[in-house]
């Protein structure tokens, strides 16, 4: 597995056909007959640069997480000529997390990931599962996603 | 024999002296028997058979022909009998308690609720480990019995538990308490040191006086950014030298340093007052600003914590009374920034 970190944030390469199947998998009608929304997966923002920003989807910049005290973000604001940089969200997405997204297409070319306090990195053309890495705090005896 | 595949009647009906009535009304000698099947959902059901002087109780899981137990037989020992002329009822199988509004009706169910309880630790990997197993837990409202037990005994008329529970069920379910408790209680105080750390960070930001920030807040704060911030202030060395540490293992991935610290932090929910804990030091490889964030007390080297910070590591359960291992492999980033 190809990883990429910036701070706390992991993306992680998946491969193309299994992010498909998670994307499809709310297509899909259980024995009951009811579509599982669990699985739903929902775009929650899009980057792309080669047409202007539409909708409330906001073309011009993508943010896979959000620091709560800093205000600071991971976001996808530049790429190279027609890239398209898609987050999306997995079902119900627990509201303690800083991620905003599970999953992001990165296609049609490279896209740059950026933060105020991280050097940039770049993520070629590929799916990627969007991780927030963990701590182990002593005193609450648990474990949670790193929050800043 | 009679047979009926019907319920008992509607969901507000159906009570326990509704069964016991039809039974006496059907079957009134001890050699006659009606057989009466409850479901409790689409598919899920509760047999009920016997007469005016004893009905038996099977789930459908004792009485099923698939699977694992087809073999076992209707004749074996029921799930929970009625004593009819007592107006007791004993019980063998938690099940039917949790099941107990469908199939024993309501008013049963009001008297009555289990809740599954997962086994708990506390302070994984250090000699202070406390474990406790899982039970199920019982909430009875005319008695102080808090497990289910095989052979629970139920006095039908003002539904008391008319037995107790054996030692190592009762002990059992009294470990669990006292380690929930004390879970409860050490998050308690980690939610108000994160509070009052906070509020002198806060303090320290209107004011710019720097004194009433405490060193131990770099362990208090749950935000890594406001911890930096005390850590900045303070600087890293510093405040591990106000501790006892120890340094259990350094490395240098990709060129950039990592130590994994074991520190001795405060906690009056121990029994010595304080606790050993694993902490990864780290620097920020963009502004070299360091890090510290906590690790299991499972982990023993720094690729073991990153691993596990990356979710890659995990521990491995090797029994109650075994320390846990650490299975996977740490994947080392294509870039790291």
């Amino acid at each position: 597995m190809v990883k990429y970190q910036q701070g706390d944030v992991l993306f992680k390469q998946i491969d193309p056909q299994e992010f498909r199947k998670e994307r499809d998998k709310n297509l899909e009608v259980s024995s009951q007959g009811r579509y599982n929304s669990y699985h739903t997966m929902e775009i929650t923002s899009q980057y792309y640069n080669d047409k202007e920003p539409e909708g409330e989807l906001d073309g011009g910049k993508c943010t896979v997480a959000l620091g709560e005290a800093t205000g600071h973000h991971h976001s996808f604001m530049q790429g190279s000529p027609g890239v398209v940089v898609t987050a999306y969200k997995q079902g119900w997405l627990n509201s303690e997390t800083p991620a905003r997204c599970h999953y992001v297409a990165v296609e049609k070319g490279d896209a740059t990931v950026t933060h105020q306090e991280h050097k940039p990195i770049t993520l070629p053309s590929g799916y990627y599962r969007v991780e927030i890495v963990r701590e182990f705090d002593h005193l609450g005896q648990m474990e949670r996603a790193v929050v800043d | 024999m009679a047979f009926a595949n019907a319920n008992f009647g509607n969901f507000d009906q159906r009570n326990l002296r509704n069964i016991m009535d039809t039974f006496t009304s059907e079957a009134p000698k001890r050699t006659d028997s009606v057989l009466y099947k409850q479901y409790i959902n689409g598919s899920r059901y509760v047999d009920f058979s016997g007469n005016a002087y004893k009905i038996n109780l099977f789930t459908d899981y004792s009485t099923q022909t698939w699977g694992k137990n087809r073999k076992r037989m209707i004749t074996q020992r029921p799930d929970g009998i009625i004593d009819v002329k007592k107006q007791t009822i004993v019980l063998h199988d938690w099940q039917l308690f949790e099941e107990a509004s469908q199939a024993l009706g309501p008013e049963f169910y009001d008297y009555f609720k289990i809740s599954n309880r997962w086994s708990l630790e506390m302070n994984a990997g250090t000699p202070d480990m406390m474990r406790a197993d899982g039970f199920k837990e019982l909430k009875c409202k005319n008695s102080d019995v808090n497990t289910w037990f095989p052979g629970i005994k139920i006095d039908l008329v003002n539904y008391n538990v008319l037995n107790k529970p054996p030692k190592k069920y009762k002990n059992t379910a009294d470990n669990w308490k006292k380690l929930q408790r004390l879970r409860a209680n050490g998050r308690a105080r980690a939610r108000k040191g994160n509070d009052r750390a906070l509020a002198r960070l806060d303090m320290y930001k209107r004011t710019g006086d720097a004194s009433v920030i405490e060193m131990t807040d770099a362990f208090k704060l749950f935000n890594v950014s406001d911890r930096r911030e005390v850590i900045e202030m303070f600087g890293m060395d510093t405040i591990l030298a106000s501790r006892d540490t120890k340094v259990l293992d350094k490395d240098t991935v990709d060129e950039r340093p990592y130590e994994l610290v074991s520190v001795e932090i405060e906690d009056v929910g121990s029994i010595k007052g304080v606790r050993w804990c694993n902490y990864l030091r780290m620097v920020n490889p963009s502004t070299d600003e360091i890090h510290f964030e906590g690790v299991p007390n499972t982990v023993a080297t720094v690729k073991q914590a990153l691993g596990w910070r990356d979710g890659e590591i995990e521990p491995k359960w090797n029994g109650a009374n075994n320390p846990r291992t650490m299975e996977g492999e740490y994947i080392k980033p294509k870039i790291l920034t």
